[in-house]
């Protein structure tokens, strides 16, 4: 866990990949979910947000 | 004659033209002659990109052209995020997802397993399995309507003669529980050789040697299934899924063809109610914006896949 949150700070390729990739999976999850519609609204942002963050990190140094 | 043709070109060529041409460096010329094809894939792939993101912002519809076209921010994307109709359709598009992928995998590893042994007439089962797959989707899903029909349809024959259920008692595209796999199953039909296929060339990919040395150290059948075959025919398991995946996603002909989308809106996909609201309503600007989600959508989750497939091959 420390080593991740270091990886973070130092803009490892790695850990930001990893969070892009959470972002992303949780988004495709919120929009295909039948419980809740606030959660379907809500669900592209975190896409995007993951996409975008996850082309940006994929620059990174690993 | 080429060489004739060839010589009366040169001489033809303008002197200042040749004179630049031969000037040129290798890196200049290789560009030179590669601009065309990457002035075509801009023309065709990249910009109607743009352009369809930047009718997501307007209030365009195509079939009023002389309107003003009115820069309206984000209010397509807030109408469609918070439409029910449109929830009700991705959670319509993640079922068909999800139960295809499943099915698929599962009895096409099967079928790979089972075709890998060498046995007699393996080619032709080879070949009569992988036959649905080259039929067209507008065909199958014509031939399939007949199947289902309750009064004279052969699957509802064969799930009576199995059930003992009356066979004119249900109607696979008619009911509201079974038109969800109704579809699903024509798709594994038509679809599973694909998985199968590929599946069977990562089979074929894992040299004798390892199982032989296994057998050496005396490692039973289901020790090899688990530790040899299933970690190096994963790769080629996670590349169907992900063509699978993403050709299921955009799923249009063989439902439209089947169930229309019906009964009532049970079965219509998000590709099949992006192009009603594209041009059937001509909702151009928020048909776009739909489209930009779902295209944000597959490409986040294909960025990640392939992440996943680049770590599971490096293993």
């Amino acid at each position: 866990m420390k080593q991740f949150v270091k990886g973070l700070i130092s803009f490892q390729r790695s850990p930001w990949e990893a969070v892009a990739s959470v972002l992303i999976a949780l988004g495709v999850l919120m929009l295909m979910q039948p419980f809740y519609l606030v959660i379907f609204t809500y669900s592209f942002s975190v896409i995007l947000t993951g996409t975008v963050m996850y082309l940006i990190c994929s620059h990174f140094k690993d | 004659m080429l060489k004739l043709l060839v010589n009366k070109l040169a001489l033809k060529t303008p002197r200042g033209v040749s004179k630049h041409v031969r000037g040129l460096s290798d890196k200049k010329l290789a560009w030179l002659f590669v601009s065309p094809t990457i002035i075509l894939l801009l023309a065709i792939n990249i910009f109607p990109l743009l352009w369809t993101i930047y009718l997501s912002f307007t209030n365009y519809r195509v079939n009023r052209p002389n309107r003003d076209v009115k820069w309206i921010d984000l209010r397509n994307y807030e109408r469609i995020l918070s439409d029910s109709d449109i929830w009700q359709t991705m959670q319509a598009t993640a079922h068909f997802l999800v139960s295809t992928l499943v099915i698929q995998v599962l009895i096409g590893f099967t079928l790979a397993f089972l075709i890998n042994k060498k046995f007699k007439g393996n080619d032709l089962l080879t070949t009569l399995i992988v036959l649905p797959m080259m039929l067209s989707p507008a065909v199958v899903g014509n031939f399939w309507t007949f199947l289902y029909q309750p009064q004279i349809g052969l699957f509802n024959y064969a799930i009576s003669f199995f059930s003992g259920v009356d066979a004119s008692s249900f109607s696979m595209i008619g009911d509201v529980h079974l038109a969800p796999w109704a579809i699903v199953i024509v798709d594994t039909w038509m679809w599973t050789p694909f998985v199968m296929l590929i599946c069977l060339a990562g089979l074929r990919s894992i040299p004798d040697s390892i199982y032989e040395a296994a057998e050496c150290d005396r490692a039973s059948q289901w020790r090899q299934f688990w530790t040899i075959t299933i970690p190096m025919v994963l790769p080629f398991l996670m590349l169907a899924v992900l063509f699978r995946g993403i050709e299921n996603f955009k799923m249009f002909d063989l439902v439209v063809q089947l169930t229309g989308g019906g009964p009532g809106s049970l079965t219509t996909l998000s590709s099949i109610d992006l192009k009603r609201e594209a041009f059937e309503k001509w909702k151009t600007g928020y048909s776009s914006a739909y489209a930009v989600i779902l295209f944000v959508t597959v490409f986040g989750l294909a960025s990640i896949y392939v992440k996943a497939l680049n770590k599971v091959k490096d293993r």
